[in-house]
């Protein structure tokens, strides 16, 4: 690096007389260096180091803000992990989503990349459309959604023309998550994009060398375009899962449509989600559990907990089928 | 005998007499109507009230409601916001515990009044009510006491309201059932459901009788109706065989109607008011609150007859069918300070204002809410409509569940777990025992 | 663990434009026009949606229940109906200023933090950016209560009519001002790209290294300052819990609050088209800037690999 070596021919070269300056010139460096960095350094202090300290002390305490903390030692984390079905439960709706829609949400995305990846004339085109849904998030989309899915909404009715009778979704407990896997697949745009731009940088001349090998179109696919994407592939893993940890608008607007009580987390609870839960046992009803904010700041620390395993364990599952090219990664 | 009042006799002389003399004191300010508590017009301030409703006709009584203590309380000014349902809890929750951005009056949920009084989230009002006559018998005893804490009031009692069956008297009529009887048992409603549903040429329901589930009600009034207590000293019974009847009763319509999915479906064809189930002819019974009396007063329905010409809908009221014993319940809601408001004192007359006779008779005239004040609840205003005298009728077999503090929302654990029962995913003893096996075991960590 | 989560296309330095086009056909080209056609379906099954959202909203009450595309009657007073109902101008304003002071804290923040770490050297440089990495970890959940409470004691000296930070836009906005982990690594493997070379003879010039860092890189940068100024105007419009916690005011609403506010309405069920009316509305904006920025937002999301929600 350019700076580090300059800096070391000062060094060689330096009196005596030139230290002083050196050292000075040096704390300057490191001033202005801090300066720069000032925002994140507050923010990091303020806002999250700061937060996490003071969020793990709550979470041996009960507290509800309005009064002072009590210290309960272990006693949230001890009744989270053997007395609280709701937590079993929002775990359960969250692992069920993670383990459903990452696949789908891959395996979609992937798909069209590849359609997307073969310059077919209009690919622009295709491309703003795919990607479009994502700029369309928010409370208004989650609304759109439960109108189409209603149960005599239009997608059932499009069911209906290829003679499948739609269930009714955002009110029967089996269908609600599958209801949110539907969503959630118009969502994939900037998966697709993502994958697109890495399958246009896998070398040409893989394909071509394949090609004198005799190898056909799925032997390229399964041998080269899969194992180079793969590292895209675990960062778009990783990322959905994490995402998906953290559901909460969706469940909150969905379970709460027609004036339901959000503290009831949807159908037969089924669409407790762990953010969702946590988000009620903090802010929610006093009647119902909520305003309990050593409790959820002990779910939240589970949930961190639970995130770090499983990204983890990722990690370790990467080494078997990740492949990453030698040059440079 | 009234509970309440041994409450408020053991009071220090003293303070009895400063009463009194506050109350003197006030009277020649306050207006000469009957039933106005005592206003101090003197008092000003900005205040903001947070309330839930939204719809036009509640939207437009709540103003009137304003309207009219703004001209007798000259010096406050009151600012009333709409919040959703539920939101209207939790963003107070939030704020009063930042101690920032909390209304100075708002609606609060008689029914969770106490637990919220508990954590401090109201203001303690027992010493104003007193000092400024406040009269508990004025209300309904049951209503009066849901308001307290530890002997001590958190919110003046607004409305309540009750649950009652209306139904389509041209549909029934039509059906060849007499409309001035409507049925009065479980057995009675079954029956009359054959005559009244109608199903289309491919098999889909084209007309409901009735669904238990459609209104403002739900498994817990319709085990009251089976005779079931839900609260046996002090602790919430669910796990009860009356109460798993009354869910396999419930199936069985659901059933009776294609099952939870197809009864969902049937049902989500219809949307608000003016288009809903009821008003549109897809339900011909539902048990709703008198509430529901302004909804339909104010739209108006025409109801389709079978000849294919339309009149206007006629409809009646009356209990919700019952199995055991004739039952009903009231819920309703308390005008409450939170605590940290900036400005309890004219949020005080403003509540004073709004809860005494005048207020509560002009809000319950087009929303049919049932006023807190008994006598209220007769007024001339209110009887001129033959209806209404019904509706307060309605509440003498009103059910009313004892307050639990270990735990207020145990009903949540009984509601979680209906729609699996619905869908037949669960047996109704299934659902049950796990609902009881979770709130003893909260029970037992909160005490 | 966390330089793992990089898509392999990103390229410190390199600006993201589109690749060159390149023929690439492992199929004969009569599977290239199926392809196309299962794409042109794809594309409809997108569009579907959004173009339900426009025939609802100009649907009378009458005709929500029956599928039909095309209204009899074009309900234009939909729109007035549900504009008339709330304080859609100023949960508007609240909206524009809430959005706007994020973007640019964000943008400016960000890029400075990026700065130090990509182009200067200090002491304590590479473990604190270890730090900046490491926080990316940290699922936001875990500091939202904690967040609450601190915002919930800081006085606000009466700043919109509160007395602390809660029920005011500061919750909201000053986080903004201190940078997004997220943003920052990115930002820093941009501007490492820079050729070191036009500081050094900057530097020679004897321009400041706050001349630099606002002349020479900035400048240089725009592409990844334009993609995150979008994501973070995408995240602040659209963010639902934060208001949702801190904003209790009806005055102070966001245009997402608003909307949930307006469903409640109508008390009970949803009336499907004055909902679908406000809620195309509310996408408007965001739409006008996609359409506008479209690039930014494709190669921005191509580089970032960071899913829109």
């Amino acid at each position: 690096m350019a700076v580090s070596t300059r800096d070391q021919a000062v060094k060689v070269a330096a009196a005596p007389e030139a230290r002083r300056r050196f050292s000075r010139r040096r704390f300057n460096q490191a001033l202005t260096g801090y300066l720069f960095a000032l925002p994140w350094l507050i923010g990091f202090l303020v806002f999250t180091l700061w937060p996490m300290v003071y969020s793990l002390y709550t979470s041996f305490t009960r507290y509800n803000i309005i009064g002072e903390p009590r210290w309960i030692g272990l006693r949230n984390y001890r009744n989270i992990i053997f007395s609280d079905p709701s937590f079993l439960k929002a775990l359960e709706n969250t692992f069920w989503m993670v383990i459903v829609k990452t696949p789908i949400v891959i395996v979609a995305a992937l798909t069209i990349a590849i359609l997307l990846s073969l310059d077919l004339p209009g690919e622009r085109g295709f491309r703003t459309i795919v990607y479009l849904p994502n700029v369309l998030s928010g409370v208004a989309a989650i609304f759109l959604w439960q109108w189409i899915l209603a149960p005599n909404g239009l997608f059932n009715a499009g069911l209906e023309l290829i003679g499948v009778r739609g269930p009714a979704w955002f009110t029967d407990p089996n269908w609600t998550k599958p209801g949110l896997v539907v969503m959630g697949t118009w969502w994939i745009g900037s998966q697709v994009l993502i994958y697109l731009a890495s399958l246009k940088g896998i070398p040409k001349s893989l394909y071509e060398a394949a090609e004198i090998d005799g190898a056909n179109g799925w032997a390229k696919t399964r041998y080269i375009t899969l194992p180079m994407l793969s590292p895209t592939t675990f960062f778009l893993v990783v990322t959905s899962i994490i995402g998906t940890f953290q559901i909460f608008e969706t469940a909150f607007i969905i379970a709460g449509a027609a004036g339901r009580d959000v503290a009831l987390g949807g159908p037969s609870q089924s669409l407790l989600f762990y953010v969702f839960y946590l988000y009620n046992r903090a802010f929610g009803k006093v009647g119902a559990g909520g305003l309990q904010m050593g409790y959820a700041s002990a779910l939240a620390w589970i949930l961190f907990v639970i995130i770090l395993i499983v990204t983890l364990i990722q990690l370790w599952l990467a080494r078997r089928w990740v492949h990453y090219e030698t040059d440079g990664r | 005998m009234r509970k309440t009042d041994s409450k408020w006799a053991w009071r220090r002389p003293v303070m009895a007499l400063a009463a009194a003399l506050v109350v003197l004191a006030a009277l020649p300010f306050g207006t000469a109507q009957q039933g106005q508590i005592p206003l101090n017009p003197e008092v000003s301030g900005d205040i903001e009230f947070w309330h839930f409703w939204g719809s036009p006709v509640r939207r437009n009584a709540v103003r009137r409601v304003v309207a009219q203590c703004q001209d007798e309380l000259p010096n406050i000014h009151v600012t009333e916001t709409f919040k959703p349902f539920g939101d209207i809890w939790t963003a107070n929750i939030a704020a009063v515990a930042a101690r920032s951005g909390m209304p100075d009056v708002i609606v609060a949920d008689r029914l969770q009044l106490p637990r919220d009084a508990a954590d401090g989230i109201y203001q303690n009002l027992g010493e104003l009510a007193e000092a400024d006559g406040v009269d508990p018998a004025a209300f309904w005893d049951f209503i009066w006491d849901q308001t307290l804490y530890e002997g001590d009031t958190y919110g003046l009692p607004f409305e309540t309201d009750v649950r009652v069956l209306f139904y389509n008297k041209n549909v029934m009529a039509e059906a060849g059932l007499d409309p001035e009887n409507p049925p009065a048992t479980w057995e009675e409603l079954w029956a009359a459901a054959d005559a009244l549903d109608v199903w289309n040429e491919d098999g889909t329901l084209a007309r409901m009788a009735f669904f238990p589930l459609y209104g403002n009600v739900g498994a817990d009034l319709w085990a009251m109706a089976n005779g079931h207590d839900f609260v046996v000293d002090g602790h919430p019974v669910v796990d009860d065989p009356a109460v798993a009847e009354t869910l396999e009763w419930m199936k069985r319509w659901i059933d009776r109607y294609g099952g939870w999915a197809e009864t969902q479906r049937f049902l989500s064809q219809y949307g608000a008011a003016p288009n809903d189930a009821f008003m549109a002819g897809g339900v011909v019974m539902k048990v709703d609150v008198a509430g529901y009396n302004s909804i339909l007063n104010f739209y108006r329905p025409s109801a389709k007859l079978a000849d294919g010409s339309t009149a206007n809908m006629d409809w009646g009221v009356s209990l919700p069918p019952y199995s055991e014993r004739p039952a009903t319940w009231s819920g309703g809601f308390t005008l409450s300070i939170p605590t940290g408001a900036a400005n309890p004192e004219a949020a005080w007359e403003f509540i004073k204002c709004a809860a005494s006779r005048p207020g509560q008779v002009s809000w319950a005239r087009d929303t049919y809410a049932i006023p807190s004040d008994i006598s209220a609840a007769r007024d001339p205003v209110l009887m001129a409509d033959p209806a209404w005298g019904f509706f307060v009728d309605a509440m003498e077999v009103g059910i009313n569940v004892p307050f639990v503090p270990a735990y207020s929302n145990w009903i949540e654990q009984l509601n979680q777990r209906l729609e699996s029962v619905w869908t037949g995913d669960v047996t109704a003893a299934e659902a049950l025992s796990a609902a009881q096996a979770e709130i003893d075991s909260i029970i037992q960590q909160n005490q | 663990m966390a330089v793992s989560s990089v898509p392999p296309t990103l390229q410190a330095g390199k600006a993201p434009l589109l690749p060159p086009r390149r023929s690439f056909s492992p199929f004969a080209s009569v599977w290239h026009f199926l392809a196309w056609l299962l794409l042109v379906g794809i594309a409809v099954l997108f569009l579907v949606p959004l173009l339900w959202m426009i025939s609802t909203a100009l649907k009378d009450p009458s005709e929500l229940m029956r599928n039909n595309w095309i209204p009899q009657h074009l309900a234009w007073e939909n729109f007035s109906y549900a504009l008339s109902y709330g304080m859609w101008f100023r949960w508007t304003y609240n909206s524009i200023v809430i959005t706007l002071f994020s973007v640019v804290g964000m943008v400016l923040s960000s890029a400075m933090v990026a700065y130090a770490f990509a182009r200067l050297k200090w002491p304590g440089r590479d473990i604190l950016f270890g730090v900046v990495l490491a926080t990316m970890m940290m699922p936001g959940v875990v500091l939202m209560i904690p967040q609450f409470i601190i915002f919930a004691r800081l006085p606000a000296f009466g700043f919109q009519g509160s007395q602390t930070w809660v029920n005011t836009f500061l919750p909201l906005i000053v986080p903004a001002f201190t940078g997004s982990a997220f943003y920052i690594f990115l930002l820093r493997q941009f501007m490492r790209g820079v050729p070191m070379e036009l500081s050094e003879s900057a530097k020679i010039d004897g321009a400041s290294e706050l001349r630099i860092f606002w002349n020479i890189v900035m400048p240089l940068s725009k592409p990844a300052l334009a993609t995150i100024a979008i994501f973070s105007f995408q995240g602040a419009w659209q963010d639902f819990m934060g208001p949702l916690i801190y904003l209790q005011s009806e005055r102070l609403y966001t245009l997402q609050l608003g909307l949930r506010q307006f469903e409640f309405a109508a008390g009970g069920a949803p009336a499907w088209n004055w909902l679908m009316a406000v809620s195309l509305l509310v996408m408007l904006p965001v739409l006008v800037v996609f359409l506008a920025f479209q690039r930014y937002f494709i190669e921005g999301i191509s580089i970032t690999g960071m899913g829109g929600r």
